[in-house]
């Protein structure tokens, strides 16, 4: 969708409290925005909260939504601060074992035969290779890559200058490169 | 390729994915590529798209997160409430598309399941105090248990538990059709008592339906995950995966026919209904004070009706009584529902005091 596109569907959402509108936008942020929060809190159930609240509010803002210039970068930003809040809270609590990870698309417990079939032999290369990485680099990866945010944003998101940013990239891009390199001498 | 230029292409490519390359920066990324192709594949596989979730995941997220914002008020401002050309007699045409997810019809069958075996009378009899909340036909309440779940509590519904709740187990007894949102506890089991089931619930939210009139018992789960056992087969479990919906039979045959038993009784697993109009999840509607009927016959709108309205509703005709209807009601009252079903499939009726004759 583009940018133009998204801010028709905050217009009408704002203005007319569309409600199709509205769950075109659930739709069209619910991955990039579920997958930031799990990297994050590492908790499938929780993740799936904090964007539902997310989303929530963003209907609450009433017409200010229509002032909102970049929505996905607001939708991020909104994300982490929950996903930070949540972890604070927790604090005490042990951290959880369990590893989810759902950058190879989807949650372990929904993994299908079908949905397994929809991911490319490449693209699953890709995503091992970015499970490995550390957390912090994984996640510039994701901003970057699936966001498109600038350095500046990614930033401003993860507290980090633009020369970690190039570091974590040129970590994540070595290794991808590394996977594909392998895949292509294996054919 | 030497290091000092890998480094220089990552940074390049970095810049692009990031939207914050300057022309120069394009243009020495092009004429890298044109020097170096074998940087081409992992150049074209970033400029694709990462891949979505499949969309059954947004699905669920979605109707989970419908079911939050009504049950939290939202939503409630301006929703397009029904008018006579919206309304259809058949569920497959008209505006009032439905969307049913198609989900495995698969009843797990694994190992035995201990239940605590206490029937509701028992466990009530056994304690010293419990608690019962009961709602009216016509009224609806909201209540909160000990440990902070939360429960909607349809018309004409009841619902109790011990003084014991919370100490080893969370149980609850319930007569008619509530909403659950239940706390994660992984240490206390939450499980429903209803007529011939038990309900464990291992997940977050689900909508169950138990009104003795009605022929089956049936529960929905919106999210997370939850385990049914019957009373007279405990050592099957049926677990239930977000948007499926279990219906159990409760008229069962004698019984000594067999053949019939294992037709009849054998619970039956399906799916949610969703309309997308307005993006209500049928089962849970009635929380939002919608009624959604989905090709429904008239007799069971006549069961929601006089639920919501206090009424008895009387049939004069065996005909009508089948009558399907589709649409979704809001705050209507009861003469306007039923001069609206009357528009698209023609009844006659009389309001007396309490009393609806359909002819």
């Amino acid at each position: 969708m583009l940018i133009k596109d998204i801010l028709l569907l905050q217009n009408r959402i704002a203005y007319l409290r569309d409600e199709q509108a509205y769950k075109q936008l659930f739709y069209h942020f619910y991955t990039s925005l579920h997958r930031f929060a799990i990297s994050i809190v590492h908790h499938n159930e929780t993740a799936e909260e904090i964007v539902s609240d997310t989303m929530m509010n963003l209907w609450d803002l009433g017409t200010r939504l229509a002032q909102i210039e970049k929505l996905n970068l607001y939708l991020l930003t909104s994300v982490k601060n929950a996903c930070l809040r949540h972890l604070s809270k927790k604090k005490l609590d042990t951290v959880q074992l369990s590893e989810h990870d759902f950058l190879a698309g989807k949650p372990d417990t929904h993994q299908t035969p079908e949905s397994q079939l929809m991911l490319s032999e490449i693209e699953k290369r890709i995503n091992e290779s970015i499970k490995d990485l550390p957390p912090q680099c994984r996640m510039v990866y994701r901003l970057i890559k699936d966001e498109s945010l600038s350095y500046k944003e990614v930033g401003g998101i993860l507290n980090i200058s633009q020369n970690t940013i190039e570091t974590h990239m040129r970590i994540a891009l070595r290794k991808i490169r590394l996977a594909l390199l392998h895949y292509l001498s294996e054919k | 390729m030497n290091n000092f230029t890998q480094n220089q292409f990552y940074k390049l490519l970095t810049a692009k994915l990031s939207g914050d390359a300057t022309e120069e920066q394009l243009m020495q990324l092009q004429q890298q590529l044109g020097l170096h192709p074998e940087w081409r594949f992992l150049y074209d596989q970033m400029m694709k798209p990462s891949a979505e979730y499949p969309k059954e995941l947004a699905d669920q997220a979605y109707a989970a997160h419908i079911v939050k914002m009504q049950l939290n008020g939202k939503l409630d401002a301006d929703l397009p409430s029904l008018s006579e050309s919206s309304f259809t007699q058949s569920a497959n045409k008209g505006i009032y598309r439905k969307m049913i997810y198609v989900i495995a019809v698969a009843a797990s069958i694994i190992g035995f399941l201990f239940i605590i075996k206490k029937s509701p009378e028992e466990t009530l009899k056994h304690s010293s105090a419990s608690n019962e909340v009961t709602t009216r036909k016509g009224s609806k309440s909201n209540i909160k248990l000990p440990d902070g779940t939360q429960v909607w509590l349809n018309a004409d519904s009841r619902i109790s538990y011990t003084k014991e709740f919370g100490d080893k187990t969370r149980e609850v007894t319930l007569t008619g059709e509530a909403y659950f949102d239940v706390v994660h506890d992984s240490v206390h089991p939450f499980l429903i008592h209803t007529g011939n089931a038990v309900i464990k619930v291992l997940g977050t939210a689900f909508n169950v339906r138990n009104y003795p009139q009605d022929k089956s018992l049936e529960t929905s789960l919106i999210r997370g995950k939850i385990e049914v056992t019957l009373i007279d087969r405990p050592d099957e479990k049926i677990i239930l995966k977000p948007l499926e919906k279990l219906i159990i039979r409760n008229d069962r045959p004698d019984r000594d026919s067999i053949i019939r038993k294992n037709v009849i009784d054998k619970p039956v697993l399906t799916s949610v209904t969703y309309t997308m109009v307005d993006s209500l999840v049928a089962e849970t509607s009635w929380m939002k004070d919608k009624m959604v009927f989905i090709n429904l016959p008239l007799e069971k709108i006549a069961e929601e009706l006089e639920r919501k309205f206090a009424v008895t509703v009387h049939f004069n005709s065996a005909t009508t009584r089948q009558y399907r209807y589709t649409g979704v009601f809001g705050t209507e009252e009861l003469d306007e529902i039923l001069e609206i079903l009357k528009q698209s499939r023609k009844i006659k009726y009389s309001i007396t005091n309490k009393h609806v004759i359909i002819e």
